[in-house]
């Protein structure tokens, strides 16, 4: 773009006149702008485009060396000292070194005169001469000159004079003293006659200590550096004891005056009613009652004691049921088994998952395992393999579905069996001879849930149970039985096992004891020895609940 | 428009899928479907993002010496070694070094730590049970009655399972119930504001 | 059945719609006053002066699944931190079970400026989550454990590592299975539908207040519908 010289406006490259105003684009005698590239008539300074400045910056040869600006020396001078060279915009700040001696009116005149635009704002007077200790403050005083450009200055400070700062305050001047002001003057005022003091008040009156000795005069330093100077400290001695100091000054020193109140203040504090004893060392509380706990479960584990009931109490319904449903399966059966547990409920979860399978692996059936957990195929294939079923023949494990709600939704709506591959190997559902008529989820002839989780049971309860027609049954820990129960009432699920205590049953039912039947008598002496560190906490002192 | 866009998506997301659940319908099956197929795979690339966190948040923690840095580095080891094994081996993450380290390290792991639930059950029991209130102690009578139902049953004292079980099955769910639809209630509540595009849980 | 369904839900959006203009036009409705939000913000006041930082955990749950609501509500407590963290100073450490929770947590830290408080994503597993929180936890000491949403057993590992450390916490959960847990490890609990609540009455948005509102009002028409149903099934009616 060029810009017009004349009115600035832009213009595109290649014009020769401005679009604005008519003037020529590129004048004969012009200056092109080192900065935005416009051409400026030969008169401009500046830029009219951009503002800035015209002239050529002077080259290395014709600019002079350099001058060290002068370093102020203290106390001699203090100055701004600047180059004479300096840029434009230094021009205003511009000093010159120069000799200050104690100002006088006229010379602050004619400096005013001669230099313009060279002059400081401030010029502090020199005060001393070369090579001299500063006088003491006494001696001298303090002067500041203030000195204007003359322009700068108004009229009336035009004849401004030097400012002396007396350190001592003026006298008034002699007109102040004529005139009258009232609070200042003098007031006779009648002083009342001084009242009766009563007897009481007169025995309250302070005793008036005698007058303070003054203090002795204290001796000057004779040697060393600190001579001359008194009031200094006296080097203490080393190992000198130091003086006993009473810890509590004697009544009579206090000059408190009347008798009333020196029998009140020799009056001794009443000893303590109750002697408080120092509370006794803190127990870790806490940590004793875990300890509590660990023997609870060690001994008996490793005692054999208690064990199951030597008489018959009867087996919950939910494990009766559970039990005849499996039993009820032909041989060769299908049984889709979903492993919904982290590893963290394993302890409970495959003690009652183990005897089922054992069951299912008595009974002949050919065993699916699934997951809605990702880590729920590789444990489901450990308890497999440690309850001794054959890969392939007996069992298979078709992995994880991702999605919890969505995934047993597709699972359930979809036509055809969704999972068609094998967890361990990747082959598909066909290659095994065992599993192949499996086409679709009503192939199956019994579902069996190990949740640990309300969603997951949940999940497959809702979202398949109530699509098809394939008998449920569930194992789920003994914290989740209370929210399983109810669709074991409405004949949601066929048969219920609720935590290692109805797995124990199962075992005792089944005829093949496990570590169900070994583990829950333990459990339940571990909760009598809970509850009764719990009631016995409860009965003593404890805080307030807000 | 820069606001409106993503309202309109999720609104329309989240209406296509609760649809899908009341209507069945080929095409509204397939698009439902299709879409929780697309946030299970967003889902998945989040863990990049869980992994990438843990990876530069421990190795700060190493650099600057925090405290409990050790551990940090045993983290960063262990990250690296499950990743490293589980793309090496043609088995994936089923191959056998990941199962080892499932099986052995994990499993025990973890089934240990939730062990010690029954520890700090018990002494949240009995902080709790100390405390000289109204509902404290409705708690404590509760609590004793179903351990004692719950212990009896494998001794001859069966008979106080049945009131053991009474317990859990009328009051306890009963206040369980209500608890339950207060927080269904809730859910409903959260999950139409975003629906109906009144609330969002991501930024502009 | 769906039918029902369908209905309920299209009044509960229309009401909550109702009560989102009732809410801007007459102004924040009175709520019952909750002690353990109370002593939240009272924590925050501790963390202002002390300088130390607050611990926020929203749950053991994801978003994207069952458990979205939930999490979602423990997100709002963490927005909330990260709001008053990012005007006073105050650092707020979190940690997260799994990464779909922890972009919102990378999300509010943009939002309102960094506090200087880590984001952890410990694993999405629920023992591993609660041991490598409690770490956290002992090595950063923070003022307040603030932990809401969608918890599971291993709360309570995370509880009792606070208590042991001394920590003052804040807890809500909505799993009736861990809400004995929750009453009992923390004195300031959040119990069920409160922690949805939470982010109303700390925030006070219009649209989290038209929730609650829409809350009550939705319990009650079931309170009645539960009440006439069982007198009619009792008397034999239906």
């Amino acid at each position: 773009m060029i810009y017009c010289p004349n009115c600035g406006t832009a213009n595109r490259e290649g014009s020769r006149y401005c679009n604005q105003c008519g003037a020529p684009l590129t004048p004969e005698e012009g200056i092109k702008c080192q900065i935005c590239g416009a051409i400026n008539s030969p008169e401009n300074e500046k830029c009219t485009n951009c503002g800035a400045s015209l002239k050529p910056a002077p080259s290395p040869e014709e600019k002079p060396a350099e001058e060290l600006p002068k370093v102020p020396v203290f106390p001699e001078e203090i100055i701004l000292t600047l180059e004479e060279e300096a840029p434009d915009f230094l021009a205003d700040l511009r000093a010159k070194a120069q000799e200050v001696v104690l100002p006088e009116e006229e010379r602050v005149e004619e400096e005013a005169e001669e230099e313009k635009e060279e002059e400081p704002i401030i010029i502090l007077e020199e005060r001393y001469e070369e090579e001299e200790l500063p006088p003491t403050p006494a001696e001298e005083k303090p002067t500041v000159t203030v000195e204007y450009r003359e322009e700068e200055l108004p009229d009336w400070l035009k004849e401004a004079k030097e400012i002396v700062l007396p350190l001592e305050p003026s006298p008034p001047a002699d007109w102040l003293k004529e005139v009258e002001i009232p609070w200042l003057e003098e007031e006779i005022v009648e002083v009342p006659a001084l009242a009766e003091i009563p007897p009481w008040l007169e025995a309250l009156r302070p005793i008036e200590e005698a007058p303070a000795a003054p203090p002795p005069e204290e001796e000057a330093e004779e040697k060393g550096v600190l001579q001359g100077l008194k009031g200094l400290l006296k080097p203490a001695t080393i190992f000198e004891p130091p003086e006993k100091i009473p810890l509590r000054r004697e009544v009579a020193e206090l000059s408190l005056g009347s008798e009333e109140i020196q029998k009140l203040v020799k009056l001794k504090p009443a000893a303590p009613a109750v002697k408080i004893k120092a509370p006794p060392k803190e127990i870790r509380t806490h940590r004793l009652i875990h300890f509590i706990l660990f023997l609870a479960v060690l001994i008996p584990m490793l005692i054999g004691w208690p064990s199951m009931p030597s008489g018959s109490p009867p087996t919950p319904l939910g494990v009766e049921k559970f039990f005849q449903t499996v039993e009820a399966l032909p041989p060769g059966s299908f049984v889709l088994v979903a492993f919904d547990y982290e590893p963290y409920m394993a302890g409970e979860m495959e003690a009652v998952a183990y005897p089922v399978l054992a069951h299912l692996k008595g009974k002949g059936c050919r065993i699916a395992l699934i997951s809605l957990n990702p880590m729920g195929p590789a444990l489901a294939q450990a308890l497999g393999e440690r309850v001794g079923l054959r890969y392939g023949e007996e069992f298979i494990n078709l992995g994880y579905i991702p999605g919890v709600e969505a995934g047993l939704r597709a699972l359930g709506t979809s036509e055809d069996w969704l999972v068609r591959y094998d967890y361990l190997q990747g082959k598909p559902l066909d290659s095994f001879p065992a599993f192949q008529s499996i086409k679709g989820l009503k192939d199956w002839n019994l579902i069996v849930l190990f949740s640990g989780q309300s969603s997951t049971l949940l999940g497959w309860i809702e979202q398949v149970g109530s699509v098809i027609e394939v008998p449920m049954v569930a194992g789920v820990i003994s914290g989740l039985k209370p929210y399983a129960e109810p669709y074991l009432n409405s004949g949601q699920l066929k048969g219920l096992l609720g935590g290692m205590t109805d797995a124990a049953f199962y075992e005792a039912v089944l005829g093949k004891p496990s570590e169900a039947t070994r583990a829950a008598p333990v459990q339940a002496f571990a909760l009598l020895i809970a509850l009764l560190v719990i009631l016995a906490g409860s009965l003593t002192r404890g805080g307030s609940h807000a | 428009m820069r606001k409106v866009i993503p309202i309109l998506v999720a609104v329309l997301s989240g209406l296509t899928v609760l649809a899908d659940f009341f209507i069945t319908h080929p095409i509204l099956d397939l698009v439902g479907r299709t879409l929780l197929q697309w946030a299970m795979i967003v889902a998945a690339f989040a863990f990049v993002a869980g992994l990438l966190n843990i990876f530069f948040t421990h190795t700060s923690r190493v650099f600057h010496r925090e405290k409990g840095w050790g551990y940090s580095i045993v983290v960063i080891l262990a990250m690296w070694a499950v990743l490293v094994f589980g793309f090496l081996e043609p088995e994936g993450p089923h191959g056998y070094v990941v199962s080892w380290i499932f099986r052995y390290v994990q499993y025990p792991l973890q089934a240990t730590v939730m062990a010690l639930l029954a520890f700090f059950a018990l002494s949240a029991g009995y902080r709790a049970f100390r405390r000289r209130t109204l509902e404290s102690t409705i708690m404590l009578l509760t609590t004793s009655l179903v351990l004692l139902g719950y212990a009896a049953i494998m001794t001859d004292l069966w008979p106080m399972s049945a009131l053991k079980e009474w317990i859990l099955s009328v009051p306890a769910m009963a206040g369980v119930r209500g608890i339950l639809l207060g927080v269904a209630l809730g859910i409903t509540a959260t999950g139409l504001r975003i629906l109906i595009g009144m609330d969002k849980p991501y930024s502009d | 059945m769906n039918e029902l369904s369908v209905a309920f839900l299209l009044f509960f959006a229309l009401f909550l719609y109702i009560a989102f203009i009732e809410v801007r036009i007459r102004g924040k409705p009175n709520l019952r006053p909750m002690p353990a939000l109370d002593f939240l913000k009272e924590g925050l006041q501790r963390a202002i002066e002390s300088g130390r930082p607050l611990h926020v955990s929203p749950g053991t749950g994801t978003v994207g699944e069952k458990d979205t609501a939930e999490t979602l509500a423990g997100l709002g407590l963490l927005e909330y931190a990260h709001r008053q963290g990012g005007l006073y100073g105050i650092p707020v450490t979190s940690t997260f079970f799994h990464p779909t929770a922890m972009l919102s947590g990378y999300d509010f830290k943009r939002r309102f400026g960094p506090t200087g408080g880590r984001i952890y994503f410990i694993a999405p597993e629920r023992g591993i989550y609660a041991a490598g929180a409690a770490e956290v936890l002992k090595n950063e000491r923070p003022i307040l454990n603030l932990a809401l949403g969608p918890f599971g057993y291993e709360f309570l590992l995370l509880s009792e590592a606070a208590e042991s450390y001394g920590l003052d916490q804040v807890a809500g959960a909505t799993d009736p299975a861990v809400l004995p847990f929750v009453y009992s490890s923390t004195e300031h609990s959040l119990i069920g539908e409160e922690v949805f609540a939470a982010k109303a009455y700390l925030s006070k948005e219009p649209k989290a207040l038209a929730g609650v509102i829409a809350q009550d009002v939705m319990r009650f028409i079931l309170i009645i519908g539960i009440t006439v149903g069982v007198i009619l099934k009792t008397l034999g009616v239906i």
